[in-house]
């Protein structure tokens, strides 16, 4: 049953991230990341990440996913040209099939420090995590913080000053 | 079996595609999508190892942070996208090229 | 002591009487003259004590030498001395009394003239350097001083130098001169080269333990080659054929200058020194002097015949009388050449003088142009008409006495080895003694007899003061005979007759004055290379062939002097023999004559004109060659400066070019991976990941 399920999800999820960067409309392949998004937060759940499958629904297709879609329905004038730069294609496929060969190669032989025995219990993980974000992980937390308020105020800054500039062209 | 090399597999396979797209694609939103993709990947490796490691929960401690960090991510790159477009008139990669040397 | 420090003296005054004219003398009140005439008189002072000193002793073979080191160097010194012995006394006393008169004439006859300072600087430097040659004791110091009297001819002919034919005079003494130097300086090299020492006392023993041995070449010896090498330098000194050709051009100087340099002191230097080396000439080297001075005397004697200039009359005169000195030195007529040398010296300066005294008053040297003086100049005319005798051998004055000696030693050796060469030697010395007195009675004739040719030379004419006619008087009465040999010779057939004289010891002169040879050197000198070999007996008065040679003498003699003596008179007097029609009758010879035997001009024509001819060509060779060479490796570097420019221009240039298009190019083709899109910067980064796990892997 498991595997069914593994399966499945690995499918969906490969295969919409395939579309994602083959198809050449644009919103096509937007909504082909979305899917992808939601296999990723299946096969969370299946590691027993349930609070980390519910954050990668809620932040990346609430939040992110949306603010993509906005984008690309805004820049609907420009975008109705050829997508794909062909001469790029044919290096770029045999690099990444080279890449992709020793990734796989890598990742089969590498000795991996398993846990030995079963697969931890699957268990309601929010508490814990919580615990660990104030605890021993806080530093990086306030970071996070101070760069998501960084990320906020730059991009407004980037974009103001150009709209500034623009809006007063009868001045020096 | 399910395995972690599996997960990680479904990784490598997504990281690649994510890297396909933005060596290839001409679109600079395009480009964004490739690079969620690779994010994700990444994401969902760290939940692979937090499962099958002895220290449980601190790899979706990471995953956390990497979601939490695209999200910022993307928000910037499309702020620049912006500024770019303002001043180039255009998002297609290929014409950005002012750095040519 | 007093035999070192007394020629020392002598010696050394008349230098600083020429320092201070030359330094000072313009300053000085009547220009200095009475410095160096007081400088000389005080020689003169001093050297006739020692003079009468030596008679008084009478020892024919005194000698005194005194020495101080001058050079040394390893084992070689080199001194610097005085040899005092009987002939020095005797030098010593002519020069300073002879240079005494002349300066006193000097004051009369360079009277005005603007360089008078300068003559009387000259003329005590002169006398400094012949006193030098007369004192010295070894070779190299005769020829120090041999060099300086050169140096002061050189000075004294040219003193007028702004005259061109005195400036070419001057040098032309001085080359000559030189000429003969040369073999003064072969003989030098020998005598260090043999012995190591240069003192004539020394190489004299030397050459008597036989340093001189061996054959320079086949049939002469060593010993000959020296004595003929010093006599070289005689015979540039003394104006022997061939080197005689200075003394007549010599004349340019001032009179006084001639008479006392030129006919007295300077030129007798080499007959002194002839004298000196006796003892080392051997009967090969005496053979060699006797012939050139008996061709001197015969050939100067015919030149003199044909001039018309008072002064070259007297200098032809006095070549061949200093041939005749060389003609009785070379027959081994020691005693009688050296007392030639001296009678000559005085009357042949008398002469000179008398003859300045002429020109300084009628302001012309051609006979032709003068005429009658006789009663306008008395006292001139007087001492002149009894230099005259005495030079032409008259009975009862000086001259017959030292000429009779001379031909005398001639026939001598004839008699003993009669030969036609010996014969021919004393027919030369016959021959000249009647040109001599043709020609002398000539010029008495010309310039004191007969109607003055010019009648305003002749009224301006006037004798000379005092201070020039003394020493005329003084002179003349060293001509008289009976001073000299201290007999009056009466010749008459058979052995004629012979007087002593009070006061005059007989023969003073002969018994002081013995060849050196014989007697002070004893050892090996006494060999067939030795000058012993040619007096079997030795000199004067032994043998009998000297005893009949003499009878022969005196009468032939008198006979030649007698010919001359008419013809003269009958020329020049008389007008019975027409002087022009000899002339056009005898016209080859006589032009030979008057071109001075051509020896001149064959000088002219080969060493002047051939060194002109040589220092043309080599001037072309050196613009042509030299030149060329020079220009053509201007041209050849120029067109290799060329090659090397355009060399670097193309291929240097090329290769910088190269270097930077290729850096450019690389440059350029490398900016291309920057092509300022990022996902080619991306893509190359994975390329090179790749590459770096697949390498790591292999």
């Amino acid at each position: 049953m498991n595997e069914a399920v593994f399966l499945f999800l690995a499918l969906v999820t490969v295969t919409s991230g395939w579309c994602v960067v083959s198809l050449k409309n644009i919103i096509h392949s937007a909504f082909a990341l979305l899917v992808s998004f939601f296999g990723v937060a299946g096969l969370l759940a299946l590691l027993g990440a349930d609070f980390l499958a519910a954050t990668q629904v809620l932040i990346y297709i609430g939040g992110v996913m949306i603010l993509l879609l906005f984008a690309i329905m805004l820049s609907e004038k420009v975008t109705n040209e050829d997508l794909f730069i062909r001469a790029k294609a044919l290096p770029a496929l045999l690099v990444l099939g080279a890449l992709q060969l020793i990734l796989i190669k890598v990742v089969l032989d590498a000795p991996w420090n398993e846990r030995p025995g079963p697969a931890a219990a699957m268990e309601p993980t929010t508490e814990i995590l919580g615990r660990l974000l104030l605890n021993e992980y806080v530093l990086p937390f306030e970071v996070i913080s101070t760069l998501l308020l960084a990320a906020l105020i730059g991009a407004v800054v980037l974009i103001r000053k150009e709209v500034r500039r623009r809006r007063r062209p009868g001045e020096r | 079996m399910i395995g972690l090399e599996s997960y990680l597999l479904i990784g490598t396979a997504l990281f690649c595609f994510g890297m396909f797209g933005i060596l290839t694609r001409r679109n600079a939103i395009s480009i964004l999508l490739g690079f969620e993709l690779i994010m994700n990947a990444a994401g969902l490796n760290f939940a692979a190892f937090a499962h099958f490691s002895d220290k449980t929960i601190h790899g979706q401690v990471f995953t956390l942070f990497i979601i939490a960090l695209a999200a910022a991510e993307s928000v910037v790159i499309l702020a620049l996208i912006i500024a770019v477009y303002q001043k180039m008139r255009t998002i297609h990669v290929d014409e950005m090229d002012s750095l040519k040397g | 002591m007093l035999y070192t420090y007394i020629p020392l003296t002598v010696l050394l005054l008349p230098l600083a009487a020429s320092a201070v004219q030359i330094f000072a003398g313009r300053r000085l009140p009547r220009g200095g003259d009475w410095v160096s005439t007081g400088a000389i008189l005080a020689g003169f002072a001093l050297s006739l004590p020692l003079l009468a000193g030596l008679l008084a002793k009478g020892d024919p073979h005194f000698r005194h030498e005194a020495s101080v080191q001058w050079i040394a160097f390893g084992d070689v010194t080199v001194t610097m001395g005085i040899l005092v012995d009987n002939l020095t006394a005797f030098m010593l006393t002519l020069v300073t009394g002879i240079a005494a008169c002349v300066h006193f004439f000097s004051v009369y006859y360079m009277k005005g003239d603007k360089n008078y300072h300068r003559y009387f600087g000259y003329l005590s430097f002169f006398c400094f350097s012949m006193l030098g040659i007369v004192i010295a004791d070894n070779f190299l110091m005769i020829f120090m001083f041999w060099e300086l009297v050169g140096f002061s001819s050189y000075a004294l002919i040219g003193f007028w130098f702004e005259r061109e034919a005195a400036a070419e005079a001057q040098k032309k003494a001085f080359v000559v001169n030189r000429i003969g130097d040369l073999g003064f300086l072969v003989g030098l090299m020998i005598v260090f080269s043999r012995t190591g020492d240069f003192r004539l006392t020394m190489v004299f023993e030397a050459a008597s333990a036989g340093a001189f041995e061996g054959q320079f070449l086949p049939g002469i010896s060593i010993l000959t080659a020296l004595g003929i090498a010093f006599f070289l330098g005689a015979m540039g000194k003394s104006a022997q054929f061939p080197l005689h050709v200075w003394l007549p051009d010599a004349m340019e100087g001032p009179t006084p200058v001639s008479s006392l340099i030129h006919a007295a002191t300077m030129v007798a230097a080499g007959v002194f020194f002839t004298a000196r080396i006796f003892p080392l000439l051997t009967p090969g080297a005496l053979l060699f002097v006797t012939l050139v001075g008996a061709l001197t005397a015969f050939m100067a004697a015919t030149i003199a015949l044909v001039q018309r200039d008072i002064k070259r009359v007297l200098a032809y005169s006095t070549v061949s009388q200093l041939g005749y000195m060389m003609l009785g030195m070379g027959c081994g007529g020691y005693t009688a050449g050296l007392t030639h040398l001296f009678t000559h010296a005085f009357f042949k300066c008398l002469l000179f003088l008398c003859a300045g005294s002429v020109i300084h008053a009628l302001g012309t040297q051609d006979l032709f142009r003068m005429g009658g003086l006789r009663k306008k100049m008395p006292i001139t005319f007087a001492t002149m008409l009894l230099g005259t005798l005495a030079i032409t051998g008259v009975p009862l004055f000086s001259g017959f006495v030292s000429k009779d000696a001379i031909l005398t030693e001639a026939l001598a050796r004839y008699l003993e080895n009669p030969g036609s060469l010996r014969l021919l030697i004393f027919t030369a010395g016959m021959l000249t003694a009647v040109l001599t007195a043709f020609y002398m009675f000539r010029l008495l004739f010309l310039a004191f007899f007969g109607k003055p040719r010019e009648r305003t030379l002749y009224d301006h004419a006037h004798e000379a003061p005092p201070v020039a006619t003394v020493p005329l008087a003084v002179l003349a009465l060293f001509t008289l005979g009976f001073f000299w040999s201290g007999t009056v010779d009466i010749p008459l057939p058979g052995h004629g007759l012979r007087v002593p004289v009070v006061f005059i010891p007989e023969g003073w002169l002969g018994n002081l004055l013995s060849p050196p040879a014989l007697d002070a050197f004893s050892g090996g000198l006494h060999g067939p290379e030795t000058p012993a070999a040619v007096l079997p007996h030795g000199e004067g008065g032994v043998g009998d062939a000297h005893e009949a040679a003499h009878g022969i003498v005196s009468t032939l003699s008198l006979l030649s002097t007698a010919l001359g003596f008419l013809a003269a008179w009958l020329c020049y007097v008389k007008g019975a023999l027409p002087t022009m029609v000899l002339r056009k009758r005898l016209h080859p010879a006589v032009l030979f004559l008057e071109n001075l035997w051509y020896v001149e001009r064959l000088y002219q024509r080969v060493f002047v004109e051939g060194l002109h001819r040589l220092s043309a060509a080599v001037f072309r060779f050196d613009g042509r060659i030299i030149d060329g060479a020079v220009n053509g490796l201007a041209g050849r570097s120029d067109s290799l400066s060329r090659f090397i420019g355009v060399f670097d221009n193309t291929v240097i240039d090329r290769a910088v070019n190269l270097a930077g298009e290729a850096s450019q190019n690389f440059g350029h083709r490398l900016s291309r991976l920057q092509s300022g899109k990022i996902q080619n910067y991306i893509f190359l980064g994975l390329l090179a990941l790749c590459c770096y796990v697949l390498i790591g892997v292999m």
